[in-house]
């Protein structure tokens, strides 16, 4: 663990040059813990999160989810953990054509079918590696105690399937709706727990989720890697309620 | 106060506590013929020494290679001190020339024709850098009496390639051999001379070298190593001058002294040039002279001197005399000159050790001149996880009780008892958080603080009677502390180990010892089988075990006398808590029966006022709990309540 009370900007831009900093001038590392009594220890302990998440950048589709997530704290380091998330996939403002004879609007939602984006659920295994825990002095007088992780697992994506465009005429005028399809695929992340009690946190995500995906459009591309990214802020208890035990 | 002043005066104690010298090599008796010409010299009357007297000298006193013994009471025993004797000690005596081929009894014959292609031949090899070779080449021409015409050269040479292998015990002793004959008795006395510091510059400290330069010195210096002989015959002079107090010789004492001070003025503040080729020696055999400017180590490969770091050291040695001579204004100074000597601003390779010694010196007399701001202000100058950081921390708390400032007392405490010191040994620290408590009318807490003392360091008592209480061979106190220091867990009985264990005598011998020990095992151990299988190689190992089993009997004999003296030292210390612990009962009772007789709750702490304002330098962390290591010494307690009304200061938990 690393621990540096600086903004958390700073944490996350410049972490190499905080740890490779913190070598040359602290007389003490690599002989004692930099945190010895942590206030917040997560060792041992289930941590059941309750979020939500939207996508970020994505052209065609904006996705609204609410999640639930199981991590497993190994030690204070290393999570094993399983989630599940779904919602809806809404079709973004700059989903907009424009042609020389009619001008912008819209596109429709035939045209929508036949571009990849559109999830609506996601479930997933995630392994996570949180090497750094600090705390950050807050208007003088308060402190919030934060960590960081690295996140990364496969999934499973549950998506609209991408129509052709000729399949996407003939299912518009037939009225129809394209299935849907399962891809598996994966994501890796940053994730980021600010402390609030033994027992709760709040914990906010980014990941970028790829998966794969067949776009009958673009043959010559053939399967299309998709890479969605997400960010997502829940809430975490932790059970026990307590830190366990240092042994 | 005054039990705070008792606590003090046991920490004082322990600094001033004067180690048993006997056993570091030093001759107690007369000065010799070379050193009774120096004691001749014009002597400035000298201030009376002190013994008893708080020394903050005494403790870390020199830098770590050249620091005298600590904290330990002397030995026991009072007998008359001992003949002078190396750390490492010297080879023993030959007894046949045929078993001690270095030392053949026989008059040398004029080298023969064969004598000397066999030795030309061994050089050859050690100028190619087959040194093993050449080393068990140049011990097969010593082992033959008939080669007795080049044995002379031989027996250097042999040396050399010792050196080169890094056998430097071995080398040392070697060399040793040829020191011993005089620079009459050999022509490769004064080379062999550089050579000895050059494989003392090896050495894990310099007790080795010490000892052989007191011996040898009186002899010649070469002109390059002048600074450093007179710096290391100045130490040797003072810590003689100590031990000679401890064996109550005051008078003799204050000789050695003003003999300190006397080398210490001899070395100067430019570094000397790089040697010319050594003089020949004198009564050196005539015709044979221009070989030793090849043997030179500056010409060879040996590293030139070292330039110019004796002269701070000799300064600070100055100081040390100065304090121990009753001069604290003299010692003050010098220590400053010390300071600004090694500012890193202004010089490169400035000696930062040298400097924090020298501060924390300055800490020290301050403090016992009762000048507490100036001694806080030097105390602060430790940096921070240095090695004497933890030390000058927790004599600061001290200082800082003295001014009232006791949320800083307590929160240099903080520090001390963290989980990240758990094995360090300050059980005072525990007395000194009481008499905060008792102060400030918080008896519950000081309550607490005494029963975890007792819970703690009672049974260590009882484990260290034990310990001292059993016979054991020294060797087996050694093995004890070493094993016990070196083993993994916690437990205050490994604290007080380790606390044996740093004791800085034990320190030197035992890093000695491991030297050896590992010359044994890799040095020679682990040279080709032909090597190994050598005559040359038994004798190695041979003398490396006698120095061995020498050097665990001085260790263990230390290391007894050193847990002996943290067993009278916790007993104090127990016997002050149980008194306090007494006090605070009364204060309570005083308290209920005040109470009982007024009919309500008597209110003996108050509200103090504090504020969590910081300067703008500083930033405030509350302390929860949870320790972060670069808070650590930063750490101020906030009194929230107590009896006596204190100038208001900003408080703060951690500020950085």
């Amino acid at each position: 663990m690393i621990p540096r009370r600086v903004s958390l900007a700073l944490v996350l831009l410049a972490l190499p040059a905080l740890a490779a900093a913190q070598s040359k001038s602290d007389a003490f590392a690599g002989k004692i813990p930099p945190v010895s009594g942590q206030l917040f220890r997560v060792s041992d302990r289930v941590e059941l999160t309750l979020g939500a998440a939207i996508s970020l950048n994505d052209a065609f589709f904006t996705k609204y989810f609410g999640s639930v997530k199981a991590t497993y704290h190994l030690g204070e380091f290393w999570t094993l953990g399983a989630y599940g998330a779904g919602g809806a996939a809404d079709p973004t403002n700059s989903a907009v054509l424009c042609s020389s004879s009619v001008g912008c609007g819209n596109a429709q939602q035939k045209q929508l079918w036949q571009v990849p984006g559109s999830i609506t659920a996601i479930v997933g295994l995630e392994a996570g590696w949180t090497p750094v825990y600090g705390k950050l002095n807050v208007l003088a007088e308060q402190v919030a105690h934060f960590d960081l992780s690295i996140l990364a697992g496969p999934d499973l994506v549950l998506h609209d399937e991408v129509l052709s465009f000729a399949d996407a005429e003939r299912l518009a005028t037939a009225g129809g709706s394209p299935g849907q399809k399962m891809a598996f695929g994966g994501h890796v992340g940053v994730g980021a727990r600010l402390f609030l009690s033994e027992w709760g946190a709040i914990r906010l995500e980014v990941k970028d989720l790829f998966y794969p995906v067949e776009v009958p459009n673009n043959a010559a591309l053939g399967t299309d890697w998709q890479n969605q990214l997400f960010t997502e802020i829940g809430f975490s208890f932790f059970f026990p309620t307590r830190n366990r035990p240092v042994r | 106060m005054n039990r705070a002043t008792l606590g003090l005066a046991v920490l004082i104690a322990a600094l001033a506590a004067p180690p048993a010298r006997a056993q570091l090599g030093l001759d107690l008796s007369a000065p010799a013929k070379g050193q009774k010409k120096r004691s001749d010299a014009k002597k400035k009357p000298a201030a009376p020494p002190r013994k008893g007297k708080a020394a903050p000298a005494e403790k870390d006193t020199l830098p770590p290679a050249v620091a005298p013994a600590p904290t330990p009471a002397p030995e026991p025993q009072t007998r008359a001190p001992d003949p002078p004797a190396a750390a490492e000690p010297p080879p023993p005596a030959p007894r046949r020339s045929e078993q001690m081929p270095g030392l053949t009894l026989t008059p040398e014959k004029p080298p023969t024709a064969e004598a000397k292609a066999r030795l030309e031949a061994a050089k050859r090899l050690l100028a190619e850098g087959a040194t093993e070779t050449a080393a068990l080449a140049l011990d097969q021409i010593l082992r033959e009496r008939a080669l007795s015409g080049v044995h002379e050269e031989a027996r250097f040479q042999r040396a050399k390639a010792l050196a080169r292998l890094k056998l430097n015990h071995s080398a040392l002793a070697a060399f040793d051999d040829i020191l011993e004959r005089g620079p009459g008795g050999t022509r490769f006395f004064h080379s062999a001379m550089e050579w000895m510091f050059y494989v003392g510059r090896g050495l894990a400290n310099e007790q080795p070298l010490l000892a052989r330069v007191a011996r040898h010195s009186g002899q010649g210096i070469p002109p390059a190593y002048e600074d450093r002989v007179n710096y290391l015959l100045a130490k040797y002079e003072f810590e003689r001058g100590r031990a000679l107090l401890d064996a109550g010789r005051a008078s003799e004492a204050r000789a050695a002294w003003s003999d300190a001070r006397r080398l210490v003025a001899k070395v100067r503040a430019a570094p000397a040039a790089p040697a010319a080729p050594a003089a020949p020696a004198k009564g050196g055999k005539a015709g044979k002279q221009p070989k030793q400017v090849k043997d030179l180590p500056a010409t060879t490969d040996a590293p030139p001197p070292p330039d110019g770091d004796a002269y701070g050291r000799a300064r600070f040695l100055d100081g040390l005399v100065l304090y121990a001579q009753g001069d604290d204004q003299g010692a003050i100074e010098v220590f400053k000159d010390v300071v600004r000597l090694t500012n890193p601003k202004k010089f490169e390779n400035a000696d930062e050790d040298l400097r924090e010694l020298a501060f924390l010196q300055l800490a020290r007399i301050h403090y016992q001149n009762r000048q507490n701001r100036y001694a806080i202000f030097y105390y602060g100058k430790m940096p921070w996880g240095g090695e004497r950081w933890l030390e000058g921390l927790w004599e600061a708390s001290y200082a800082h009780y003295r001014i009232g400032d006791y949320e800083k007392t307590l929160g240099n405490l903080i520090t001390l008892q963290s989980p990240y010191f758990q094995d360090e040994y300050f059980p005072e620290s525990y007395v000194l958080k009481a008499i905060v408590y008792y102060e400030n009318c918080r008896y519950p807490e000081a309550r607490q603080v005494l029963e975890q003392f007792a819970k703690t360091y009672e049974p260590v008592y009882d484990e260290l009677v034990k310990v001292t209480g059993s016979h054991r061979n020294p060797d087996r106190y050694f093995e004890l502390v070493r094993d016990a220091a070196q083993a993994p867990g916690g437990g205050a009985m490994r604290k007080i180990m380790r606390v044996a264990y740093s004791d800085q005598t034990v320190r030197r011998l035992s890093e000695s010892i491991e030297e050896v020990e590992r010359e044994m095992d890799e040095g020679v151990g682990e040279r080709r089988a032909e090597f190994r299988s050598s005559a040359l190689a038994k004798d190695l190992l041979d003398k490396l075990k006698a120095s061995r089993a020498t050097l665990v009997d001085e260790a263990g004999a230390r290391t007894r006398a050193k847990l002996e003296y943290e067993r009278d030292g916790l007993r104090q210390l127990l016997a002050q808590a149980l008194r306090i612990q007494i006090e605070v009962s009364r204060k309570e009772r005083e308290a209920l029966e005040g109470s009982l007789a007024k009919g309500s709750q008597v209110d003996v702490v108050r509200d103090l006022k504090y504020s969590h304002a910081v300067s703008d330098e500083h930033l405030y962390w509350p302390y929860e709990g949870e320790f972060w290591r670069d808070e650590l010494g930063t750490y101020s307690y906030t009194l929230t309540k107590g009896c006596k009304d204190r100038i208001n200061r900003p408080k703060q938990a951690a500020v950085r």
